[in-house]
């Protein structure tokens, strides 16, 4: 019985560190700018298949480090480019801005597929800086993710303090209140959109860097069920609030890991219950668990 | 004058759009045999220059292009094809033929599956084509539509990927129907799930015999998809309460199906659920991305359990670099490997090996056989009439008709090929079709292991190795 | 609410109207168009182009109908669904059940289906209306999901068919040529009556409520009696399409029938045209099926070395396609192609 509460609270607490930084730099956008940004699944996976790449080249031998910091960098720029070239232009339509980074979303599958590796599915382990395990209350505790879980922490610790105390943090904290009046005040609200999707996509890269290399690259159509429970917590946690997709995170992480272990025959609900999830507090409280009241 | 200058282009061009248009879909579709494909030697691999259309034998593949599945039932046929074309064809009457191959992407392996894709590749075989015969299929839910048009028009259709059982009870059930319809490749669900049972008893009696009875609980780990379904009944019962062998009941301790979006997280819960249920052995049954995540944490807890099940992504021999040697130990059923099954098929092995550059997938093995079947059958009745002339020959492929006159029927790789003349399925059982049991060993070797006379007689075999425990577990097992 | 006397009244207007609108450029041009796609299938009896050509336009035309009944709903009511699969995928499902385990004959099964599929938009609309934008997509999206993930288990195989749905239908009818004129008549009949729809009263309403959900409700309308409206109309034809869809398959299964790819096909055919516009969702259609018809048709193309497959990387120039349309004809392309022809038309004529 504690094994199964522990299989089921450090999985939890792991599923939750992995959307934590997902849902984390989504809300964000979403916050800021009004933008929901449907690439942001394909920026994780897309991270995934970066370092497979740059591992399977002869130059990156010994230097396996680089390819973390080149992939990130790429990914970084990749989200910039997505809201200069495809975002911005059309910012004023909802359904737009959701065509358009869908079919980013789906270009970026397409070239991952094309690629040579692209149909099979990949482990990127040599990228793990831990091995082994500890056993705790009978519960063997991986040392990657636990080194996942407590960087996914300090990440979120040093975002929060980031976003509270930086220039850049409370210009974008300005822009999400109230647009017009951070223009007012000579902020250029174009340009800190644009740093807010890079910022988005390189937590989605560094959850990619931090889980991938302990789990797996499951194909090139990973990136939309990531995608989705984020959406469940963001829905959960609210629209475009830090506090709620850090705990809607955990919440939605835990749901699963409940599901999985103490349901029968839950696994195979365990991915139903986020979109569960979505569909009650979409009723419920429609504005989320921590959300601005006024719904966009 | 300007204006009439504009006018007259204005003219010119909607002149120009009716007429090209019109003109372009006079020569793409209406012309007399537009539209139509039109066969020559570059359908026919291995074949000389110059040959006309009506010397060909077409064969349609279907499948996904770019993807492992659809890729290897290409492979197989054009490998066959070229064989058959180099030896100089086949005789009909005096006549030479040779083999033409030519395939159409049924998007098949695409996780968001749009069926009327696969719908157009046949059509596209059958009535822009015009192939004879058709060979391919993987996805069950795909080819349960699109066999309809091969049905619809009379063509022989042989299956090489899809194990669900319903589609030869069609034949039997409604035969004026689907008599076209053959499968080849794997064996049905049904025989999957006996085989894997034999094999399971045999081997829990043998690791008990030398580790005394350590071996008390299995577990399962599967797709909640209906593939699944017949084996883990099958599980169920055997090991459940109520199974055949008593030493084997209530064996079962854990049953875990799960969704197959899963996450690498997931599956780490699933992984302890298994080691929290004390089992001694897992059967995992999947197709997907979950085996290489079950392997990978298999390695880095070292549980005191044996992984042996289907594991479909286990039988690519990329699959060691893909898990970075984590398939360690893993133990999975396969289709064909450097084995006598027969023998033809280690000479198959090495042609496609030097054709292909990478090991045959079992479609691949399937098609081959598939493409040879029909050419046999075709040389033997000198037509190629689907029915009854054909499909009666082919029907005369029965397991004692083989076993009297091996020599009459044609050689086929993955296992005496005998069929169900009634279902039009492959006979399971050795020697016909069954299943290697596969172990992952060190340096990325795969090695065929004993399987104690339950599925297949060893020592008819060649290239048996020796089972390998993990060191934990016989460190489990023997304190 | 139904006033006999002004339906009379539209009645006896409608030839005069009909002949003005011919004389328009929209309208001759529409006719046109209708009178190639009459005489396409009499063109040839050619094999490869009644079974693989006109098939393509039959599909083209099911998906028409399922593009314009999400434009009526997201374009025209503004009511925004990521989730539109769940109409077509359950009526498929209802029709395939009736005609395979029920032996109902195929047009009522057909009807049957699509009331259902009215009954599902009532039922998942009337929840989900208070939600608005985004919301209501994520809401639609996570409905359709769930019903795709529930047909798909293997454990609940034996209520929902499993994985592998239900197969062997009978066609819609005999030849592909009849086929082709069903759908010809129900793409017609839709797009008029859908169009006429958004010309109303009632259309109006819809796109004020679109545009100022608040003013309208303050100006005395029931604005949820309308939505729900909405959603009930939109589900019907959606409904329609999905059951012919299953019956030009032959068969349905959870991933090709729910599959979220599908309700994307809708957003990306009708947005392609032109969003509230319902005739652009049908240059959409036909635009989306083509192009895949074209990229394969086209297949290996050698330049030098360099082997280029069309067909495989069809995808990969589809999403290219889409992008840059969106992000440089956001309104569609119906709406600037009309135009362009229009000009060289009034050029022809020395206007």
């Amino acid at each position: 019985m504690i094994v199964d509460i522990m299989n089921m609270l450090f999985n939890g607490t792991l599923t939750g560190a992995v959307y934590a930084l997902i849902a984390m730099g989504y809300s964000l956008v979403y916050g800021v700018g009004g933008i929901m940004n449907l690439s942001h699944g394909a920026y994780f996976m897309l991270t995934g298949y970066l370092l497979l790449w740059m591992l399977q080249t002869p130059f990156f031998i010994g230097l396996e480090w680089l390819t973390v910091v080149f992939a990130l960098i790429i990914i970084t720029v990749i989200g910039g480019l997505t809201f200069l070239l495809l975002v911005k232009p059309l910012q004023d339509s909802h359904v737009a801005v959701v065509i358009v980074t869908f079919g980013l979303a789906f270009l970026l599958e397409q070239v991952v597929l094309i690629s040579p590796s692209g149909t099979e599915v990949w482990s990127i382990g040599q990228l793990r800086l831990f091995q082994g395990y500890t056993m705790v209350f009978g519960y063997p505790i991986v040392h990657q993710y636990v080194f996942l879980i407590v960087m996914s922490i300090v990440i979120v610790l040093l975002f929060a303090l980031f976003i509270n105390k930086s220039k850049l943090g409370k210009s974008i904290r300005a822009v999400s209140q109230d647009r017009e009046a951070a223009g007012l005040m000579g902020i250029n609200a174009s340009r800190i959109l644009l740093y807010t999707v890079m910022i988005s996509a390189l937590l989605a890269g560094l959850a990619a860097f931090l889980y991938l290399p302990g789990a797996s690259l499951d194909g090139p159509s990973m990136g939309w069920g990531y995608l989705l429970n984020s959406f469940a917590v963001v829905i959960l946690g609210g629209m475009g609030s830090l506090i709620g997709s850090v705990a809607g995170a955990f919440i939605v992480g835990y749901t699963i890991s409940f599901t999985n272990v103490f349901v029968p025959y839950g696994p195979s609900w365990a991915h139903l219950v986020p979109i569960i999830i979505i569909i009650v507090i979409l009723l419920i409280r429609p504005q989320g668990l921590f959300g601005k009241k006024e719904l966009r | 004058m300007e204006k009439l200058a504009k006018r007259i282009i204005a003219i010119v061009i909607i002149a120009g759009l009716g007429v090209g248009g019109g003109l372009g879909a006079w020569f793409l579709f209406l012309a007399p045999g537009a539209g139509e494909y039109s066969w020559s030697s570059k359908d026919c691999p291995g074949a000389p220059s110059g040959i006309s259309s009506d010397q060909i034998i077409k064969f349609g593949i279907t499948g996904d292009v770019g993807e492992i599945t659809g890729d290897g039932a290409w492979e197989g046929c054009y490998l066959a094809a070229k064989e058959i074309n180099e030896a100089g064809g086949i005789k009909i009457n005096d006549t030479t033929y040779y083999i033409g191959v030519t395939r159409e992407d049924s998007d098949e392996a695409n996780p968001n599956l749009v069926t009327s894709r696969g719908i157009a590749a046949a059509e596209r075989l059958v009535y822009n084509k015009k192939v004879q015969f058709g060979i391919g299929g993987f996805r069950s839910e795909a080819l349960l539509a699109y066999q309809e048009v091969f049905m619809d028009n009379e063509i022989i259709f042989i299956n090489t990927g899809a194990a669900t059982d319903v589609f030869c009870e069609n034949v039997r059930s409604w035969y004026t129907r689907y008599k076209y319809f053959w499968r080849s490749m794997p064996i049905n669900s049904s025989s999957l799930g006996e085989q894997i049972f034999n094999y399971l008893f045999r081997l829990i009696y043998v690791l008990n015999a030398t580790y005394s009875g350590e071996i008390a609980n299995v577990g399962i780990i599967y797709e909640d998809l209906t593939w699944t379904e017949d084996l883990v009944t099958g599980i169920e019962y055997y090991f459940g309460p109520y199974g055949p062998l008593p030493a084997y009941r209530n064996m079962l301790t854990a049953n875990i199906p799960y969704d197959v979006t899963l996450t690498a997280a997931d599956m780490l819960t699933h992984v302890n659920t298994l080691m929290a249920a004390d089992c001694d052995i897992v059967i995992p049954i999947i197709s997907a991305q979950g085996g290489l995540m079950l392997m990978q944490h298999y390695a880095t807890l070292q549980p005191n359990f044996l992984v042996v099940g289907i594991d479909v992504q286990s039988q690519l021999d990329t699959f060691w670099t893909q898990t970075n040697g984590d398939c360690i130990y893993e133990i999975q059923m396969q289709s064909i490997h450097v084995t006598n099954k027969t023998p033809t098929t280690i000479p198959f092995w090495n042609a496609f090996r030097a054709e292909w550059g990478h090991d045959p997938l079992y479609t691949a093995s399937g098609s081959y056989d598939a493409l040879n079947f029909i050419v046999w059958a075709i040389n033997e009745t000198q037509s190629l009439q689907a029915y009854p002339t054909l499909t009666q020959k082919m029907e005369t492929a029965t397991k004692a008709n083989i076993l009297a006159n091996p020599e009459l029927f044609p050689s086929s790789v993955g296992g005496l090929g005998a069929y169900w003349p009634t279902t039009h399925d492959l006979v399971a059982g050795y020697p016909f079709g069954f299943t290697l049991f596969c172990q992952w060993q060190a340096n990325a070797t795969k090695v065929i292991m004993p399987s104690y006379n339950s599925v297949y007689i060893d020592s008819q075999l060649s290239n048996i190795g020796t089972l390998i425990l993990p060191p934990w577990l016989i460190t489990d097992w023997t304190t | 609410m139904l006033n006999l006397k002004i339906v009379k009244e539209k009645m006896n207007e409608f030839p005069s109207y009909l002949k003005s609108w011919v004389k328009t450029f929209t309208g001759s041009l529409t006719i046109f168009c209708l009178l190639i796609l009459f005489v396409m299938p009499f063109l040839s009896a050619n094999q490869s182009f009644t079974h693989v050509f006109l098939r393509q336009f039959s599909l083209a035309m099911i998906f028409a109908i399922f593009a314009a009944s999400w434009d009526l709903l997201t374009g025209i009511s503004g009511q925004i669904s990521f989730g539109h699969a769940i109409f077509f995928g359950i009526s498929g499902y209802i029709c395939a059940y009736l005609i395979k385990y029920q032996s109902f004959p195929i047009w009522i099964s057909i009807i049957i289906s699509t009331v259902v599929a009215v009954f599902f938009g009532l039922a998942i609309g009337f929840p989900l209306l208070r939600l608005k934008g985004p919301y209501l997509a994520l809401g639609t999206l996570a409905m359709s999901l769930i019903l795709l993930k529930l047909f798909l288990m293997g454990s609940l195989a034996d209520w929902l068919f499993g994985s592998e749905g239900i197969s062997a239908l009978p066609g819609l009818a005999a030849t592909p040529v009849i086929e082709y004129f069903i759908l010809f008549i129900f793409m017609i009949l839709t797009f008029v009556i859908l169009i006429q729809i958004s010309k109303s009263k009632f259309g109006t309403i819809l796109k004020s409520i679109r545009d100022d959900e608040v003013g309208s409700d303050a100006s005395g309308i029931n604005t949820t009696k309308y939505k729900i409206y909405a959603f009930m109309l939109s589900s019907f034809f959606a409904g329609l399409a999905g059951g012919f869809y299953a019956l030009y398959i032959g068969a349905v299964n959870p991933t090709g029938n729910f599959g979220t790819v599908l309700s994307f096909f809708a957003i990306l055919m009708a947005s392609l045209g032109g969003l509230a516009t319902i005739s652009g969702a049908a240059l959409g259609a036909f635009f989306f099926i083509f192009l895949e018809y074209a990229l394969i048709e086209i297949g290996v193309v050698e330049i030098g070395n360099l082997a280029i497959d069309f067909g495989l990387y069809k995808f990969a120039i589809f999403a290219v396609i889409l992008i840059v349309i969106i992000r440089f004809a956001e309104h569609g392309i119906l709406k600037p192609l009309l135009e362009r022809l229009k000009d060289l038309w009034d050029l022809l004529l020395g206007r």
